[in-house]
């Protein structure tokens, strides 16, 4: 492969430019080397104002000064270039204090060039090393970046961890995984005694699948204040997400409307894990419906509506499936047994309690192992009815 | 992962191996999108996958898609119980063709 390296020469001697032009005129012919020649200091430093130069080959000794200083000074400007000295009387401590301060290597003038063009080609070989080291630092400082924009665009979206109204208690909470899922839930009142709460996961990472879930979130909540069904609200956002997805993307959501006047949750499920009730001294109940489908895949597809009826004291969960899916470092799964049996052990908690001793179990389960999926649950507790002496 | 691509009576047939999860989900969309491109009858045997996440859905949705536009086919064949779990979960068993096996799948190709 032919690799095309600029070069400036700076030398006071006359014949120098004729002498590399000559030796090089194979390598300047084919486009190998593009020479640039100096023969004053100030001469040099204006073709380091327009121009980037891979290699810099330098006399010891410029307009009667020694080139130390250029030297030491053009590594730290460019910290790419490497600069070779050319010293015509061997005087070793001026070539030592040149090396010392930064030179990459020298030749002994008069020049022999069949030497000098193997320095030029291994210098050339470490200025490419150098720049794939830094092409390679550029990229992942671009993708931290762009974990870092998803991360906080993923956290930006979440409306807060906590909700207490009448007989009503919420806490929710998102745990990224390093690269970021799509993630997230939501809750909003639709009047005074009715709160849309949702829970989603959409497909893929990073910041394609955050932007997705900015949309569905934007959607299903406008959808939400048109629509009284859920069912109704998710056949719109459906068919929008489904109009505009040229990337097969899709995203899995439970949409419920909690009504503290009529003690019940109305929900519609789009190919989302099961809503989970959880009562003292039970088994939890994975509350069967019909899975839907996850939005953004086909158009036609027709929502249905579900209403589980608040027992008094009773705690409903949703969660995505980086809850059971979670994985240790052998390659298990939490899976939906050690998740119900934490749930069945902490049925009398809080909300906010219940979730942290989940996690808790989670990362205990999964310590050693890199969380390969966000980890996000809403706990919903229904309090006993407080009912008023007013007559 | 690993995914091995062989051909038999006109059918493309891709087995990826191990797990289609985020950080795999790249190489299987490039195993199953390069393998659409070049023939319209793809089958994709999930009996050697231990899980496959969203990311993994996808890649298979898209090539459903590809393959609907192309007027070709996809069938999804030899999936085990636990699989077959998580694509009707999502709603995809209702979009998707899943046969229990390759033999049973050449009613969709022929």
């Amino acid at each position: 492969m032919t690799i095309s390296a600029s070069i400036l020469v700076l030398d006071d001697e006359e014949d120098t430019e004729d002498l590399f032009l000559q030796a090089f005129r194979h390598q300047i012919t084919d486009g190998t080397y593009k020479f640039s020649f100096a023969r004053h200091m100030d001469e040099a430093l204006n073709f380091f104002k327009s121009q980037v130069f891979d290699i810099f080959v330098t006399d010891i000794s410029v307009d009667g000064v020694d080139s130390i200083n250029l030297i030491s000074q053009l590594r730290k400007e460019y910290p790419l270039m490497k600069s070779i000295v050319a010293s015509a009387y061997g005087d070793m401590s001026t070539l030592r204090a040149v090396m010392r301060g930064g030179a990459h290597d020298f030749v002994i003038k008069p020049i022999d060039f069949t030497d000098f063009g193997d320095t030029l080609r291994k210098t050339v070989s470490v200025v490419e090393k150098l720049k794939d080291v830094e092409k390679a630092n550029k990229k992942l400082s671009a993708i931290s970046d762009e974990l870092d924009v998803s991360a906080k665009l993923q956290k930006s979206i979440l409306p807060g961890n906590v909700v207490k109204k009448g007989s009503i208690e919420i806490w929710a909470d998102s745990i990224s995984a390093a690269e970021v899922g799509g993630d997230f839930y939501d809750f909003f009142w639709l009047s005074e005694t009715k709160l849309g709460i949702v829970m989603a996961d959409v497909s893929g990472k990073n910041v394609s699948a955050a932007m997705f879930a900015l949309i569905a979130k934007t959607l299903i909540k406008s959808f939400a204040k048109i629509y009284q069904s859920p069912a109704e609200c998710f056949d719109n956002v459906n068919r929008t997400l489904c109009g505009e997805n040229s990337t097969s993307m899709f995203v899995t959501a439970i949409y419920g409307i909690v009504d503290i006047e009529k003690n019940h949750l109305v929900y519609t499920n789009a190919g989302h894990p099961p809503v989970v009730v959880i009562r003292s001294n039970q088994k939890p109940e994975f509350l069967e419906c019909d899975p839907g489908m996850a939005l953004g895949i086909f158009e036609e597809v027709e929502f249905t509506d579900n209403t589980h009826e608040f027992a008094p004291g009773e705690m409903v969960l949703l969660y995505t499936d980086g809850v059971p899916e979670a994985t240790n470092k052998d390659g298990e799964e939490y899976e939906n047994d050690r998740f119900s049996d934490v749930l069945q052990q902490n049925a009398t908690l809080s909300p906010n309690s219940i979730t942290q001793t989940l996690v808790n179990s989670i990362k205990e389960f999964t310590k050693g192992a890199p969380q390969s999926d966000d980890i996000t649950t809403l706990c919903l507790k229904y309090k006993q009815r407080i009912t008023s002496n007013v007559t | 992962m690993e995914i091995k691509t062989a051909v038999q009576d006109n059918v493309t047939i891709i087995t990826p191996t191990g797990r289609v999860d985020t950080s795999t989900a790249k190489a299987f969309e490039d195993g199953v999108m390069s393998a659409v491109n070049s023939s319209n009858k793809i089958a994709i045997r999930f009996d050697e996958i231990d899980y496959i996440s969203s990311a993994g859905l996808r890649v298979v949705l898209m090539a459903g898609k590809k393959l609907t536009s192309l007027k070709g086919i996809l069938v999804l064949i030899n999936m085990p119980e636990k699989i077959f779990s998580i694509f009707k979960m999502s709603g995809f068993d209702k979009i998707l063709k899943i046969c229990p096996s390759f033999e049973e799948s050449k009613q969709f190709f022929n």
